[in-house]
């Protein structure tokens, strides 16, 4: 099959090629990762617990890769065509792991099952890529010179590949793939030669062009079968630098958005969360200026700009903005002068801005990942209220329908709020299964001005004050950037919780 | 040092490269921002100074030493002046600083000869980090963060009896 006994690249195939072979294998290596956490992650949900567990199998597939390095000698021929089958194996992608994790639950095997399976991928598409550095290394005389020249080669691939990755962020799954089977052709026909460049590049030429509709297919298998939406049709599936975005229909008049394969919102509950989160505290307090963080579907565009002179939405991801403007609301703020979007991260900007706001709103995900749940602690409500009017208001969902239980998300939230605006005011919004909490220096507003502004559809409300939430949080740790246990014990008992329920958990 | 001992030094290291990488990121991401411009912005640090590292002739003590004082300058930084606008452009500098050895130490076992193994004992090690890291940070905070390299860093020494001859080496 090939030009060299055992695919190592350097002995016998010359400097230059030894090191185009490994820059080519390192930029395979970030593109086989960035899929494969973005498969893996989806499929197991994106909590921080699910990611820590796939990078972790990554880096034990790479381990079998360089355990297998050493033997492959040995195996002469057959490692060569290992090593090709392994290559051929990243042609499933991302059809097969979608595909997997949907037969599985549809057997109800979502024991252990699905986290082996994740295993099993992982080693299958990393190991291969992995044994080529340990052997180009071994294939010098001088090991110094094989240890520099090789190891650099692959680093320096390992940083172009993220940077194209970085161009592939935004588009279909499909862009991607093609820039990573392009990549892995490219590594088989160099190490190999000629033969094995086609065995690749052959049938993923082949495949190619139907992607696009597989990928669909799987992923509307995934959701019918993993969390149990009989009728999903998933109508946008991007992934970005931060998660994999897809809007999923599942009936009429019934759309989701799925982060990373946590689902975020359904636009059935949007209009309540909304209405308390913002609405409510926008339509008492009349702010002159609002500032919005999150809220990527631009949901709260139309009504809050409605209520207050100046509105300023910050979210990080742009390709939640995109399917929030196409899919949550359409047209959003396009007509409205006083409506400015910033793509940032909210910490990043509220650090960089000097001005002040009447009314925050901060409308990010559940503290399920650090990055997330930097945006729930102590020491960024203190920046939040430097960022407000003396009269702010900083507003917040407190991840649950309730304040419960002292460990819990709501109390824990709510502590680290209360720690740094003393006038805190809870909201336990039956209607939207949801508990919120306004808070500032001063409140402008109190408890009956609430319930007055509540919606007609609202059937249990209940409003504590900064004394009953002092009560109910007494001996609640606030969240803060030392204590964030929250994010892993939560995460971990929600994979508990699915595996042994045998249910998405959605 | 015994082939064992060899394993065992590559797999702490390991364990140390992913203390001082990821204890960076959480650090800066924490009290800056989480957009992926900084997390590209730290990994190609990081990988820019094991590029380094790999070619600069780095004597180990001092590599291993640099990179844990940058590290812990880091966090004394990201403590003093969260939200600063200088705490990036420390971050990757001191990333870089603490990757030179992840450079500096695949030369050093190549240099004795000892390159067998020696990727998969530092991955290895890595992937422990991984793990033990993020769960430092969850349950420790930064104190934590900030004690797991010095621990690494200790054991490093302790285990390899040459890096105590590593002045009278000639590189």
């Amino acid at each position: 099959m090939g030009s060299t006994s055992d695919a190592a690249p350097a002995a016998t195939t010359g400097p230059v090629r030894s090191a185009a072979t490994l820059v080519l294998a390192g930029a395979a290596l970030a593109t086989t990762q960035l899929l494969a956490v973005r498969e893996l992650v989806s499929g197991l949900f994106g909590e921080e617990v699910v990611l820590l567990l796939v990078n972790v199998t990554l880096f034990a597939a790479i381990s079998c890769g360089y355990w297998l390095a050493p033997r492959m000698r040995r195996l002469g021929r057959a490692a060569e065509i290992a090593f090709v089958v392994g290559c051929l194996l990243h042609l499933s992608l991302p059809v097969l792991p979608r595909l997997g994790f949907a037969w599985l639950a549809a057997r109800r095997w979502n024991g252990a099952a699905p986290l082996a399976m994740a295993i099993g991928v992982a080693v299958a598409l990393l190991a291969p890529l992995s044994t080529l550095l340990p052997r180009a290394v071994a294939s010098y005389a001088d090991p110094v010179e094989g240890m520099r020249r090789s190891y650099s080669a692959e680093l320096a691939g390992f940083l172009l590949g993220l940077g194209l990755t970085h161009l592939c962020f935004g588009h279909g799954v499909e862009v991607l793939v093609a820039l990573h089977w392009s990549l892995l052709a490219l590594v088989a026909g160099l190490a190999l030669g000629a033969r094995a460049f086609a065995v690749v590049a052959l049938p993923a030429a082949l495949l190619w062009p139907s992607l696009p509709a597989r990928a669909h297919a799987a992923s509307n298998a995934v959701y019918r079968e993993v969390h149990g939406m009989r009728s999903a049709n998933v109508v946008f599936s991007v992934d970005s630098p931060y998660q994999r975005v897809e809007v999923v229909d599942s009936g009429p008049g019934r759309r989701s958005l799925y982060l990373d394969g946590l689902e975020n919102l359904n636009a059935n509950d949007l209009a309540l969360l909304n209405e308390y989160l913002a609405v409510v505290p926008a339509r008492i307090a009349r702010p002159a200026s609002t500032l919005v963080i999150g809220n990527g579907t631009l949901s709260l565009v139309a009504p809050l700009a409605a209520l207050s002179n100046e509105l300023l939405t910050v979210e990080i991801d742009p390709v939640v903005v995109a399917a929030g403007e196409r899919f949550f609301s359409p047209g959003a703020g396009r007509a409205n002068l006083a409506w400015r979007l910033v793509q940032d991260d909210g910490k990043s900007f509220l650090a960089g801005t000097s001005r002040s706001f009447d009314l925050i709103v901060i409308d990010v995900p559940s503290p399920l990942t650090f990055q997330e749940a930097f945006l729930h602690t102590r020491e960024f409500y203190a920046l939040v209220r430097s960022r407000l009017t003396p009269r702010g208001v900083v507003t917040v969902q407190l991840s649950g329908h309730r304040l419960g239980a002292i460990a819990r998300s709501p109390s824990r939230v709510a502590a680290a709020l209360a720690a740094e605006l003393p006038d805190l005011m809870v909201v336990e919004s039956g209607v939207a299964d949801r508990a919120f909490a306004y808070a500032s220096r001063e409140l402008p507003f109190g408890a009956d001005d609430v319930r007055a502004a509540a919606p007609p559809s609202e059937t249990r409300l209940v409003v504590r004050d900064a004394e009953a939430v002092r009560a109910r949080t007494r001996g609640a740790q606030p969240l803060d950037i030392d204590s964030l246990d929250l994010v892993l014990r939560r995460g971990f008992e929600r994979l508990v919780d699915r595996r042994g329920s045998g249910g998405a958990g959605d | 040092m015994t082939e064992r001992r060899a394993k065992l030094v590559a797999s702490v290291t390991g364990l140390h490269f992913a203390a001082l990488q990821l204890g960076a990121f959480l650090s800066v991401e924490s009290v800056s921002s989480s957009a992926w411009a900084t997390y590209a912005a730290l990994s190609s640090a990081w990988l820019g100074g094991t590029l380094a590292g790999l070619w600069l002739t780095l004597p180990a003590r001092p590599a291993i030493l640099g990179g844990l004082l940058a590290f812990e300058g880091l966090l004394v930084f990201a403590r003093l002046a969260p939200w600063s606008r200088g705490l990036f452009v420390f971050g990757v500098a001191a990333v870089a600083v603490g990757g030179l050895w992840a450079g500096g130490f695949f030369v050093r076992a190549a240099r004795r000869r000892a390159t067998d193994g020696v990727f998969l004992h530092e991955n290895n090690g890595f992937l422990l980090g991984l793990v033990a890291t993020p769960c430092a940070f969850a349950f420790g905070g930064r104190t934590a963060l900030a004690a797991l390299p010095l621990a690494t860093c200790a054991l490093i020494f302790g285990l390899d009896p040459t890096l105590k001859q590593a002045r009278k080496e000639t590189p």
